[in-house]
């Protein structure tokens, strides 16, 4: 344990080789290259066609936030930190919880058959299709969103406390 | 006076849990609630083929949006207690590109 917080505590900032992490390893970094678009599509995929296929906003989202791990063990923290803004991703978490609370109070604005919260008011449109089941359809955006922006925002808080020591 | 008022809660709140254990539909029973409306009417009340999303984003909306209040709040509370490493991202990532 001790030993392992060493390596990290010298982990470099100037992408320099410290003892056990390798920055910028040519055969890491053209296996993230590789997967972090696929890692990306899957995720916008499962956060799409969530009333269709198997998944959801939660799902989707914690797989397009693998993206920010990958990077990092990619590209080091330099990497991820030059991506990734953390006051702007918690103002997009923030954003996407917003938008579901909205989404969900349309319910009390347009009503059917009485004025509830979490009514599916929009056209369901024929099941099956993409933009089917009204509602749910938004709200997966809007979860998925928001779980993706937290998570990144977790993963990345986790990852440069690794390095903070030296600081 | 205190102890009283404790024990007379208690002894309240267990003979009405027992009385109403008394009256619950036994186990096994048929009884058509909402698990008969979830598994035949899912695809005509809310248009979405995966049940599952169906129950989570419509029939229970309230639990998701619990869950999502608890994603939140553990976000936060990482970032209150990892609060060192959390100022060095602010001050360093401003200027990033």
């Amino acid at each position: 344990m001790k030993s392992n917080k060493k390596s990290y505590k010298s982990s470099p900032s100037t992408n320099k080789k410290s003892k056990n992490i390798k920055v910028n390893d040519v055969i890491i970094t053209s296996c993230a290259n590789v997967v972090l678009p696929i890692a990306i599509i899957l995720g916008a995929y499962v956060i799409m066609h969530g009333h269709l296929s198997p998944g959801g906003g939660f799902q989707g989202g914690v797989l397009i936030a693998g993206a920010v791990a990958i990077l990092y063990v990619a590209y080091g923290s330099d990497g991820v930190r030059k991506l990734f803004n953390i006051t702007r991703l918690k103002a997009s978490e923030s954003m996407g919880a917003l938008g579901f609370i909205f989404i969900a109070s349309l319910g009390l604005i347009y009503g059917v058959g009485g004025y509830r919260f979490f009514a599916n008011t929009i056209s369901k449109g024929t099941p099956g299709t993409l933009f089917s089941s009204g509602t749910i359809f938004w709200m997966n955006f809007a979860v998925g969103y928001k779980v993706l922006t937290g998570i990144g925002a977790l993963i990345l808080i986790m990852v440069s406390s690794l390095n903070s020591n030296k600081e | 006076m205190k102890k009283a008022v404790v024990w007379f809660t208690i002894t309240t709140l267990t003979v009405f849990a027992v009385y109403v254990s008394t009256k619950m539909i036994s186990f096994g029973s048929s009884y058509n609630g909402i698990a008969n409306v979830i598994v035949n009417d899912t695809v005509g009340k809310t248009g979405a083929i995966n049940a599952v999303t169906a129950i989570v984003f419509d029939f229970r909306g309230y639990d998701t949006l619990g869950e999502s209040f608890v994603l939140f709040t553990a976000i936060t509370a990482a970032a209150a207690v990892l609060r060192k490493p959390v100022h060095s991202i602010i001050s360093k990532g401003k200027g990033g590109k």
